[in-house]
């Protein structure tokens, strides 16, 4: 193959697989958890599947629950998904240069994929300046994607004798799961250029309060998201 | 097990505003390059937008209103920040964090 050299551990699909594990318990967890909502939202195990696989997002799955059982049209429901799902509009555009060489199936079959989490991890990778290939990345996606589906129906399945997942801590393994990959991101940041990265957190967190006050949060997420790639840009601009 | 007609609308629609935003930015990289400036950006968006999902998880919001920090999730935060910046370990971050969760939710 013509392809620049891989490091090895980013080579393979299983390399791939291996990068996925340390977030799988977070799927686990999550799923989990949106198996049991699915289920107390009346829909069938069927439908918690299905929607895993075609829909394929935590936060979002979890407002559709809210939105069914508050009797929301169509398409209000289509609506929000898709505000709460177009920060993955700024993921792609970030990852996609990478995969530029790769076939145009193959760019639609890895953006199909790209997660919160999966593009946390293949960010990190490219922060630690490792070379990887389209393998390792797709091992990596597809790892997360049937460990989502799995988990979900699991959660579907103990759903009918679980009402309450939340006195478990369950929810909370998509907190524990942003915070880690952000620490890990940050600290990978910071090593580069600590005035910068602390100043984009900074302003990220100030804006995202301000705009909770004004928008939905996950407009307010992509806004402050934007603040703050602009706040590093300018940085990086006067050094 | 049969699915009703809404819901497959419903998940199918969802599915398509979810997956076109996904896959454009890939088909659009195939044909054109980015503008240096664009991608230069782009750099800080890992970094922002994991600090902004972490932290909406934090908030309980509603426009028009101040946000409110859910304590119950800042509490648990605690040990779950400690655990991520010494171990560095993911899966032992999502660990302590919903044991540290479990057990909030038990005292509060």
């Amino acid at each position: 193959m013509e392809e620049v050299q891989t490091d090895p551990g980013y080579t393979t699909f299983r390399d791939g697989v291996r990068s996925c594990l340390p977030t799988v318990l977070g799927y686990l967890g999550i799923g989990f958890s949106f198996g049991i909502v699915g289920i107390n939202s009346h829909l069938n195990l069927f439908e918690i599947a299905l929607m895993s696989a075609i829909v394929y997002g935590g936060s979002s799955q979890f407002v559709m629950c809210g939105l069914l059982l508050a009797n929301t049209s169509i398409t209000g429901i289509v609506m929000t998904v898709f505000l709460v799902n177009l920060r993955h509009l700024l993921m792609s555009m970030t990852a996609s240069p990478h995969f530029r060489e790769e076939s145009l199936l193959k760019n639609i079959s890895i953006g199909s994929l790209l997660t919160d989490e999966s593009f946390a991890v293949f960010s990190t990778t490219v922060a630690q300046e490792k070379h990887f290939s389209l393998r390792w990345m797709e091992g990596l996606n597809v790892t997360a994607y049937i460990t989502w589906i799995v988990a979900t129906i699991l959660g579907g399945v103990v759903g009918n004798f679980i009402t309450n997942p939340e006195q478990f801590g369950l929810d909370f393994a998509l907190t524990a799961m942003f915070a880690g990959l952000f620490i890990t991101q940050f600290q990978w940041e910071l090593t580069k250029s600590q005035k910068k990265s602390v100043s984009v957190v900074v302003f990220v967190g100030v804006s995202l309060y301000l705009l909770l006050f004004f928008v939905s949060s996950s407009v307010a997420v992509i806004i402050s998201a934007l603040v703050g790639c602009f706040v590093g840009g300018i940085i990086h601009d006067n050094k | 097990m049969i699915i009703s007609k809404s819901i497959l609308l419903i998940l199918v629609g969802s599915a398509l505003v979810t997956w076109i935003p996904r896959i454009t930015p890939f088909i659009l990289g195939k044909m054109v390059k980015f503008p240096a400036v664009v991608t230069r950006f782009l750099e800080y968006l890992p970094l922002s937008i994991l600090f902004a999902l972490l932290l909406e998880t934090v908030f309980n919001a509603k426009t028009g209103h101040l946000a409110v920090p859910k304590w119950d999730i800042v509490i648990a935060l605690v040990p779950t920040v400690i655990t991520a910046v010494w171990l560095k370990d993911l899966m032992k971050t999502v660990i302590v964090g919903i044991v540290a969760m479990a057990l909030v939710r038990l005292v509060m």
